[in-house]
């Protein structure tokens, strides 16, 4: 998924939640008023709120793509890792077990300044095979 | 019917007035939530032994200055970093906004935008 689209998503999921939010909390004035039951708006809003928490987890720990968790891979060697996610698309390992590696994520064909070229999630890990570093590039030499 | 008329409306104004706000509100939180982070140049010493890696932090709010972390490394170790800020007028940055010039006990990385006079941040080995 293009990183425009994945900000997209996140956008349109944003907006979802705050109109469900603002029309619960109307409801649940109007219910109020009118002396109904307001179980079912508090309910509606709680699950809101819960879904909000949820969406802003998933983008915390998922910053570079929404298929790779930083957390995850940070906390566990890059055997593991390989194990989860499969055969790298790029990258080496060396002979002392250190190297980089590099899932591919997307192409940049956004709508503002897209350079046109394969981005890849690459894991930089040391001889230990402790993951060191996580960042977004392109393949390298370009 | 008019009940339903009525709701929709305030419903529109509820989102207008508040949405919009809870919304930019909401937007800057995840600004601030975000730590992508995306390689922009990387550089290597003649000799090999030391590495710059640029890299930008997250993405630029409207048109604001774009986050860097500047990283030497030392026979693949980090061993120094800075962070700093280039003004870009929000666009994406490019390994032309950087020049990197290795001296002998430290490294100068020059950062350049559209918005900013160039700016020196220099990176040492010790």
């Amino acid at each position: 998924m293009n990183d425009w689209t994945e900000i997209t998503v996140y956008m349109i999921l944003t907006i979802c939640i705050i109109t469900i939010a603002c029309v619960s909390l109307i409801l649940l004035r109007s219910a109020r008023r009118n002396g109904k039951s307001v179980l079912r708006y508090v309910g509606f809003l709680g699950a809101d709120t819960g879904l909000f928490i949820l969406m802003l987890y998933f983008f915390s720990t998922h910053p570079i793509s929404y298929k790779f968790n930083n957390n995850y891979v940070y906390s566990h060697d890059i055997k593991t890792v390989i194990e989860r996610y499969g055969d790298f698309d790029t990258g080496h390992i060396s002979e002392s077990g250190s190297g980089v590696i590099g899932y591919y994520i997307y192409t940049d064909d956004g709508p503002i300044m897209p350079d046109h070229m394969k981005h890849y999630y690459w894991i930089k890990f040391d001889a230990n095979g402790t993951v060191t570093d996580i960042y977004d590039a392109v393949q390298k030499g370009g | 019917m008019k009940r339903i008329v009525i709701l929709s409306i305030s419903c529109i104004c509820w989102f207008v007035v508040r949405g919009l706000l809870i919304l930019f509100a909401v937007f800057l939180l995840f600004s601030f939530m975000d730590s992508k982070k995306t390689l922009i140049t990387a550089e290597n010493s003649d000799n090999g032994r030391f590495s710059v890696n640029i890299y930008e932090i997250g993405h630029a709010e409207f048109f604001s200055a774009n986050e860097c972390l500047a990283e030497l490394s030392k026979d693949g170790e980090v061993c120094d970093s800075c962070n700093f800020y280039v003004a870009n007028d929000g666009g994406s940055l490019s390994s032309g906004n950087f020049s990197i010039s290795f001296g002998e006990d430290h490294v100068r990385v020059t950062a350049n935008g559209s918005e900013q006079n160039e700016e020196n941040h220099y990176l040492y080995s010790d």
